[in-house]
């Protein structure tokens, strides 16, 4: 046991140190989209502030976060947000991904990250949903894990914070 | 929990709250290492490492809770699990690297732990008590300590390409081929370790890739984890898919592999029209399988198919997906190896997956198997209510002992619900389904390939008939900053048996029972305050023989069908804590089966454990 004390204690003071820089480069990525076009990161990057979301379609979770990242998407659509949101499914299972955006009525993109490339790269222990928002200084700026109902608000306000002021 | 106090180190404690105090004064940013800003003509400039690091501490404990039972239970032992990955992108290049740790104590070199064993179990040599592995298990990793380079890679993004080296994923099709073992949401994986190329135009995607399996040893959650004891194997592939128009995808793939020892190969191709008439998807795979067969054998070469369909229709409210699959010999890509809970993709299962979490045995798990799946999706704009059912039927060709030799021609309907609701301030959200499978026996023909016993034995079995009844319900309630949700799954398992069987425990008391069936189920209570702080609540009920379950005859994963398995109720509680975006602490006090958990608005499956578990994950 005393072998691992120092680890621990390393580890506990890696969470107190201070922040070094709000925001880190969103690394680009090339996905095939659900409508079968090749979608890439930097087709938005730097034009929009990106809200990205790793979901799966046995995550219940997920399914929440989605019904509220689509409104969010209608209504702050114009003001410069794009929503991505990247399946991790297995690739048999496009048919149920398709199937449940048809039935949500869901707009924004839908991404399928069957290989793992992707969510390997930014959420390595795949915690579902996970959500990133990266802003038009091309920064990741706010990341977080999991969904309860009302947390739309703080992603709101994170994502509001981000665009353009409204005229 | 005396026991289990007492043997908690005391140093754990303290230095756990001082973390979770300090992190608490931690502000909200979003933090990063920006390498090279300042000097604009570094080459490190523009740089990002981005580093994540979850520890876990874990006590285990196997409580004894049956004091008839004259077995004692295994002894306790503490484990540290580490996991660092660390990202570095310099403009399109990343690197990325996965360093895993695992220690556990005490071990046979700890002289108090030896004297203790010695004691219980005089002269025998001495096991450490993190080997406590349930049968199945081939060369338990022993060691008290390991450090492994789990993954790395170095990936190049180009415009329209990637060539990667290093660890990746690969799936072709919808995932008959490359059935490599891959499931993300519990942690447990077998990637590649070679080279993989990807062009991506608007017309045409090609992907060559080459290596040897590379399977996870440490996983952060199943201690001593080998995940299916597949050897460094070789195996090459690639896949060229055309799409000539928007809605229109052709693809040619084939795949040579060495993971049975003997140079095999599989080719195929898929057709997918996307969007007729705006609603309909069609997609079809087909897959020939060619194994390769020992020198001087005399028999003929092993064949296989794998040939899957699905079917979308969107009109209006209503979405039906039919999906159908005709498999033989169509999973011999993965060696033959104990049955291990929660372990295998299974491409295109037609089955409704939560429910056979724990049921692997059942048909869905089959080379050999012909079904059809008809999934009708009707949604209520009015009412926001999502109304699901399916029925599927497959004729599986496959024995899965020990449950049954035989054939067997499935029948499986489900029902499901999904139903937001605003009441004022509140929201409720209700997602809830109910099914039955039922396994109707057949009795199998003589079939070419198998041993003299082996037909003798399937010609003698009783043909049982095996049925799953499943529920679950996931009810969430929110107000304001408050959630609470309350997830509950429950499957009750029946086999019928040609006789009364009895069995005498070693608590001494006959059970007879003709009715050989178990069930499972799970519940857990959680609330969550400004998506900040969780506390959920568990109790889990299981006596199904091949459950993961720490006291279930003291071993993860008991895989042998025995009878002298333990009926367990698992009680536990758990603390979640993310006070800031970049940290989480977690604290789990109890016990656990083996199972998907949803609390605090993420779901993870987690094994069998018993004891103290404390996870401190760090991002920045």
């Amino acid at each position: 046991m005393r072998f691992f004390l120092p680890l621990i204690a390393a580890l506990s003071l890696l969470s107190i140190s201070p922040p070094l820089h709000a925001g880190e480069n969103a690394g680009d990525f090339t996905l095939p989209s659900l409508s079968g076009d090749n979608i890439s990161l930097s087709d938005y990057l730097g034009k929009k502030v990106i809200l990205v979301s790793f979901f799966a379609t046995w995550c219940a979770p997920c399914i929440k976060e989605m019904a509220k990242l689509n409104d969010m998407q209608k209504e702050l659509g114009d003001r410069g947000l794009q929503v991505l949101s990247i399946s991790v499914d297995e690739a048999r299972d496009k048919a149920k991904v398709k199937q449940l955006i048809k039935r949500m009525r869901y707009t924004p993109p839908v991404l399928l990250d069957s290989d793992s490339k992707v969510v390997n790269s930014y959420n390595p222990r795949k915690d579902m949903p996970w959500t990133m928002i990266i802003g038009i200084d091309k920064q990741i700026q706010h990341k977080k894990k999991g969904f309860t109902e009302g947390d739309e608000v703080k992603i709101r306000e994170w994502v509001e914070a981000l665009l353009p002021k409204a005229s | 929990m005396k026991a289990l106090l007492q043997n908690i180190h005391g140093a754990v404690i303290p230095i756990a709250v001082a973390t979770l105090l300090l992190a608490l004064t931690l502000p909200d940013t979003a933090t990063a290492v920006q390498l090279g800003e300042e000097q604009g003509s570094a080459l490190l400039h523009g740089s990002t490492l981005n580093f994540n690091n979850t520890s876990y501490y874990k006590y285990n404990l196997v409580l004894d809770d049956d004091k008839d039972d004259s077995r004692e239970p295994p002894f306790p032992f503490h484990e540290f699990i580490n996991r660092t990955t660390a990202t570095l992108r310099i403009k399109r290049l990343t690197l990325g690297l996965q360093m895993d740790a695992l220690g556990s104590w005490p071990g046979c070199s700890d002289a108090s732990f030896s004297e203790a064993y010695a004691e219980r179990h005089g002269d025998s040599d001495c096991i450490p008590p993190n080997q406590i592995l349930g049968s199945g298990w081939e060369d338990p990793v022993s060691e008290q300590f390991l450090l492994r380079l789990e993954k790395a890679y170095l990936r190049y993004a180009g415009k329209g390409f990637e060539l990667q080296l290093g660890d990746f994923y690969a799936s072709f099709g919808r995932g008959i081929v490359l059935s490599m073992v891959k499931r993300p949401e519990i942690d447990q994986d077998n990637s590649l370790r070679g080279a993989r190329f990807d062009l991506m135009t608007k017309r045409l995607g090609l992907t060559l890739l080459g290596g040897l399996t590379n399977p996870q040893e440490i996983s952060m959650e199943l201690r001593n984890q080998g995940i299916d004891k597949l050897d460094a194997r070789l195996l090459a592939g690639g896949s060229v898919t055309v799409r000539p128009t928007g809605n229109l995808n052709f693809g040619l793939h084939s795949v040579g592999y060495d993971l049975l020892g003997l140079p095999s190969f599989s080719v195929g191709g898929t057709a997918e029209i996307s969007n007729i008439a705006d609603v309909l998807d069609l997609f079809i795979e087909g897959d020939g399988f060619f194994y390769g067969q020992e020198e001087g054998s005399n028999e003929d070469p092993v064949r296989g198919h794998g040939i899957y369909f699905a079917g979308t229709l969107y009109a209006g409210p209503m979405t039906l997906l039919i999906e159908a699959k005709s498999y033989r010999n169509a999973q011999l890509l993965v060696q033959p190896g104990p049955v291990v809970p929660l372990q295998y993709t299974n491409p295109p299962s037609l089955e409704h997956e939560p429910t056979i979490t724990e049921d692997i045995n059942g048909s869905v798990q089959s080379g050999n198997i012909h079904g059809l799946r008809l999934q009708p999706e009707l949604f209520f704009f009015k009412t926001n209510t999502t109304l699901t059912g399916s029925v599927g039927v497959a004729l599986d060709l496959e024995p899965h002992p020990p449950f049954s030799r035989q054939h067997e021609f499935t029948l499986h309907p489900w029902i499901a619900i999904e139903q937001p609701i605003h009441l004022g301030k509140a929201d409720l959200h209700l997602v809830a389904d109910v099914g039955y499978r039922h396994d109707f026996p057949v009795r199998s023909d003589q079939e070419s390939g198998i041993s003299s016993e082996e037909s003798q034995l399937r010609a003698d079995e009783f043909l049982s008939h095996t049925g799953m009844l499943h529920y679950s319900v996931d009810f969430s309630v929110t107000f304001g900053k408050h959630s609470i949700e309350l997830v509950s799954r429950y499957r009750r398992h029946a086999v019928t048996l040609e006789d009364e069987v009895c069995w005498t425990p070693e608590s001494g008391t006959e059970t007879c029972d003709r009715d050989d069936g178990w069930i499972a189920m799970e519940n857990a209570l959680s609330y969550t305050l400004m998506g900040k702080y969780t506390l959920a609540l568990h109790i889990d009920h299981t006596d199904d023989p091949i459950v993961q379950s720490l006291s279930n005859n003291g071993a993860i994963g008991n895989l042998a069908y025995d009878k002298d398995w333990r009926r367990s109720t698992y009680i536990g509680a758990e603390v979640i804590v993310k006070p800031v975006s970049n940290l989480e602490l977690y604290a789990f006090v109890g016990s656990q089966k083996a199972g998907i958990v949803c609390t605090g608005g993420a779901c993870r499956t987690v094994p069998a454990f018993t004891g103290v578990k404390t996870r401190l994950s760090v991002n920045f």
